[in-house]
Parts: structure tokens; C-alpha cells; sequence
């Protein structure tokens, strides 16, 4: 068992393969060896890593992905953003929480849980005009017009690729 | 509270990598910190496409590179398709493609349709530490030909229709510092003989990894793999393609004999897929077929020209040898329509099949989500898009 003391000071004990899903606690023990040490996490609260908890049970046993994976999947020219159903289900959050979700799992470390938040977030962008995805997700538009209109420009042959 | 306003730049680069095209552009127009997330997702693949006919636009791309530098460290793909260009036109885009190329240093992957650019870009390629893919085409001049040798540590070497200067000097080419090859594919060269073919799988022994060989030339000779130290069981993926087929029939056949006898020799076969493509009827025969299914372990895809119909009993029975064989495509040019219940037949009998294609025709079992669909009751789970 290890113990995960979160940035609200609340703890949470979890089997030693749920917590080894994140990459970054995995070197932590490894580090440290055996011991009873709490391991704090500064950076996520009780209520994401209670989410990111959930995630890491159902997927525990899977094979991690190799450290190599991800020069591969950039060789495949279109990544897929197909998303399992499971995962489909556990990332259908409001969009406060997905975000926090994707910090967490980028900064836990968890390779496939930022994979999943960053496909939904992609499909959430999807054939959207770039004031749709302002309006999405609250963005300030902190171009000058000049400078939207020359990124336009220099932009445009990839448009219909 | 977090919200993709300011989420860190490292997430919304991961974002990114799942969007492409117009998506991408419309992500670099929505605010500063998404144009610097996108940019790099949007320059790592450039090139320019011979539907696109719009000049200017391609002009535009590489001339925006060359005005900011910057923008070239992000390529790590090129690929030009031939269009037509003249004039003052052709003159700009050349010489701003060339700078783009000279500044990618981290290009990986070169693609070229067009011979006349390939003569005029070839030479800027040469100080590319980081290439590793290269499909060309087209005839080159003698001298960027030489270039070629330059090119060193190379992962993919692909050849369509290129000239005989380029076919010529292959051999030393692979020898000549890329024994990091791991996929060859020589796309109907016509100047593809039988000494240089040979000549090229002689090479084998000097490049160990291997993986994937494609061969398709005008006359497949059983001289060039007599003698051939070619060690085809470490070879994962291997594709024939047979053109001319008349002209070289009995040639061809006898190439093929010899090379299905080469790949199921072996025990030890890695091969996962094996493709035989352009002749016009079955050559192989059922026994073969089997021994095949039965030694190459691995085999996940198999294409061949074998007319499924009226075969489907002893074909089900050949490739039930496999447990591993997911695809199965039948890739005889002049096929008889083949029954429902024949493809039925071999799905019955071959488990681990999933698509069977014919004629133009898919047919899948859909294992994924079986319980998503009133078909997937039973047995009776295939689907033919055409039907």
C-alpha cells in the first residue's frame, strides 16, 4: 500500500500497482525503497485525484506503454482520437475538471490519461472557427487584427490538407 | 481555476497532435499561447499536393519559412506531388523549398514525385543528420544521382519508376553506410535486371535489420534469388507486384515458386505480412498455401491470387493452419463472383480471420463489438459493404 497526500491535505490509500500507473510516483518509490513515507502530491487536489484514482484501478494490470511509444504514434501520420468506451464514460466531466484531469495526468505521468484528455479536448475542437473555440472555452482573442490577418495568411495553405 | 486559457503549454502541445489541417489552423488563430501550441503540429509535415493547383499557396508556405527561419526546425516531414509550374513561378519556389530544406535539420522523412525538383533539392539534402525515410521518383541527371550516395543512415529507402542511374548504383547505395535500412521498396523500375536485383539482395548481409521488402519490376527473374544469400525469415512484411504479366508469365511463375519456397523454407519465419499482387490468375496451389499458413507463425495478412469460388472448402481448410492470419485478400485479377455462404464457409473454419476482400469487396466479422449489433448473435456476424 502507498500513501498519496494531495495539495488539500487529504490522504489516500491505494494499492502499491494503482499508484505505480503514474509514472512519476512509480521513480518515487524506486527511489526512496520500501517505506511508509507518505508521498505528497502538491500540484492536485482530493477531488481530481479521486477521479484520477478511479481511472488508474479500472486500467491496473494493463501494460505500461514503452518510453518509445510516442516517437511511434507520431510516425503514424493522423492519430486516431478514438476513445474505448470505458474512457469515453469516466471523461464525459465539466470542462474544469477535464483540464485538471490533463494537468494531472501530465504531471503524474500517465501517459494514457493525457492521451484520453487530449483526444477529448481535440474532438471538442474539431471543425470548430477559431471564434467557436474561443467561445468553447473562454479565450481572450489578444491578437491585433493585423496580426490575425498575416497568421491567416502564412497559415492558409494548410487549410485544405 | 484551470481552463484551457491557461493550461500549460506542454498540454495544449498534446492537444494539438490530435488535430491536423484546417483544425489546426483554426487552433493558431484563437490566441497567442495556441498559435505557439499549434505551430509546431502544423509545420511538421509540409509539402505541397498535385490537386492543390493554386500556385501562390505553395509558394506562399515555403517563402513564409524562409522569412522566419524559425519555422523550418519544426519540419520533420516533406512532401512534394508533382504539379506543373513555369516561369518566374517555378524559379521562386525552388529556390524557397531549397531553403526550407537546407534550414529543416531535423527533417526525417523526404518525399519527391517531381524529378525536375529532385535535381534541383537532392544536393541540399546532404547535411540532414536526421533523415531516415526517402521516396523518390523520376528520372534524375547522372550527377544528382550521385547525390544519392550521400545519404547515409537511412531507415526507408523507396524507389518508383526512377531512371536507371538511380537503379544502377542501388546496390552500392544500401552498401554504402545504410545498413540501418529497414524497409526497400522498389516500385516498377523497369531498369530493375536480374544482376542488379540479385545484386540488391545480395546486399542483405549488410543490412541486418530489414523488416519490410517491396518488389514490383518489369521481369521477375528465379536466376536473381539462385544462390541468394537473402535471408527472407527475418523479413516481416514482403510485397510482389507483377506487371507486364503476359509477356513474362512462365518467368514470372517460376520467380514466385522459388521465392514462396525461399520464405516457407524456414520455421523460424518472422513474416507477418505477404502480399502477391498483379497476376491475373490463381498460381499457387492449395498445398502451398497451406504450408505457408502452417510455418509462417506470425502471418497476419495474406494477399494472393487464388478465385475463392468453388475453393472455399479446401482454402478454409489451408489457411485454418494459421492462428494467427487476420486478413485474407484474394488478389487475382479475373475472379468469378464468389457466394455468401463461401465466405461464410472460411470464417467458419479459420477463427482467427477477421476481413476477407475480393473482387473490390470487404467482407469483415466484426469481433470488436459484438454486442452492439443485432448481427453479431450467432455465427452470422459478416457484412459486405457492397450488398
Amino acid at each position: 500500500m502507498v500513501l498519496l497526500v494531495t495539495s488539500d491535505n487529504e490522504q489516500f490509500v491505494v494499492d502499491k500497482d494503482v499508484a505505480e500507473r503514474s509514472v512519476l510516483i512509480k521513480n518515487m518509490l524506486e527511489d526512496v525503497g520500501e517505506s511508509d513515507q507518505p508521498i505528497p502530491l502538491p500540484n492536485v487536489s482530493s477531488s481530481v485525484l479521486k477521479k484520477v484514482l478511479e481511472y488508474c484501478e479500472h486500467h491496473r494490470g494493463e501494460p505500461l506503454p514503452a518510453a518509445d511509444a510516442d516517437q511511434n504514434q507520431d510516425d503514424s501520420r493522423k492519430r486516431t482520437t478514438d476513445i474505448s468506451e470505458w474512457d469515453q464514460k469516466f471523461i464525459t466531466v465539466d470542462q474544469e475538471m477535464l483540464f485538471e484531469i490533463i494537468l494531472a495526468a501530465n504531471y503524474l505521468d500517465i501517459k494514457p490519461l493525457l492521451d484520453v484528455g487530449c483526444k477529448t479536448v481535440a474532438n471538442m475542437i474539431k471543425g470548430k472557427t477559431p471564434e467557436e473555440i474561443r467561445k468553447l472555452f473562454n479565450i481572450v482573442n489578444d491578437f491585433t487584427p493585423e496580426e490575425e490577418a498575416q497568421i491567416k495568411k502564412e497559415n492558409e495553405w494548410a487549410e485544405d490538407r | 481555476m484551470v481552463s484551457a486559457d491557461n493550461i500549460n503549454l506542454d498540454c495544449l502541445g498534446a492537444i494539438c497532435a490530435y488535430l491536423s489541417g484546417p483544425d489546426l489552423v483554426a487552433v493558431s488563430l484563437t490566441s497567442r499561447s495556441f498559435l505557439v501550441a499549434a505551430t509546431p503540429h502544423l509545420y511538421r509535415t509540409i509539402g505541397c499536393n498535385s490537386i492543390h493547383s493554386v500556385q501562390y499557396k505553395y509558394l506562399s508556405l515555403f517563402e513564409t519559412i524562409q522569412r522566419h527561419p524559425q519555422l523550418a526546425l519544426h519540419v520533420r516531414e516533406i512532401d512534394l506531388q508533382v504539379f506543373k509550374l513555369v516561369g518566374t513561378i517555378r524559379k521562386q519556389f525552388l529556390k524557397s523549398c531549397r531553403n526550407t530544406i537546407e534550414n529543416s535539420i531535423g527533417l526525417e522523412s523526404f518525399s519527391c514525385e517531381s524529378s525536375e525538383f529532385l535535381d534541383y533539392l537532392l544536393p541540399s539534402l546532404k547535411k540532414l543528420r536526421q533523415l531516415r525515410t526517402i521516396r523518390i521518383s523520376g528520372n534524375l541527371e547522372d550527377n544528382p544521382a550521385q547525390h544519392l550516395l550521400c545519404l547515409t543512415g537511412l531507415r526507408e529507402i523507396s524507389l518508383n519508376s526512377a531512371s536507371w542511374n538511380v537503379t544502377d548504383q542501388l546496390p552500392k547505395w544500401i552498401r554504402s553506410g545504410n545498413s540501418t535500412l529497414t524497409t526497400l521498396c522498389l516500385f516498377q523500375l523497369e531498369s530493375l535486371n536480374e544482376g542488379i536485383l540479385k545484386d540488391v539482395l545480395q546486399t542483405s548481409q549488410y543490412t541486418p535489420n530489414i523488416k519490410s521488402l517491396g518488389l514490383s519490376c518489369l521481369k521477375m527473374s528465379s536466376n536473381s534469388l539462385v544462390d541468394s544469400n537473402f535471408t527472407f525469415s527475418d523479413i516481416q512484411h514482403l510485397a510482389v507486384q507483377f506487371w507486364e504479366i503476359n509477356t513474362f508469365m512462365t518467368e514470372n511463375v517460376s520467380f514466385l515458386n522459388l521465392l514462396l519456397k525461399l520464405l516457407v523454407g524456414s520455421h523460424r519465419s518472422s513474416l507477418r505480412t505477404l502480399a502477391i499482387e498483379g497476376l491475373s490468375r490463381a498460381v499457387m496451389d492449395i498445398d502451398r498455401l497451406s504450408f505457408i499458413a502452417r510455418d509462417c507463425r506470425k502471418l497476419e495478412k495474406l494477399t494472393i491470387p487464388i478465385s475463392i469460388s468453388k475453393r472455399s472448402e479446401p482454402l478454409g481448410v489451408a489457411l485454418s493452419s494459421s492462428a494467427t492470419l487476420r486478413t485474407f485478400k484474394d488478389s487475382a485479377l479475373r475472379n468469378v463472383m464468389v457466394k455468401n455462404q463461401e465466405i461464410i464457409h472460411i470464417m467458419n473454419t479459420v477463427p482467427s480471420l477477421e476481413t476477407i476482400e475480393e473482387n473490390h469487396r470487404v467482407w469483415t466479422r466484426n469481433i470488436r463489438y459484438p454486442s452492439s449489433s443485432p448481427r453479431s448473435k450467432g455465427n452470422n456476424w459478416y457484412r459486405n459493404p457492397i450488398e
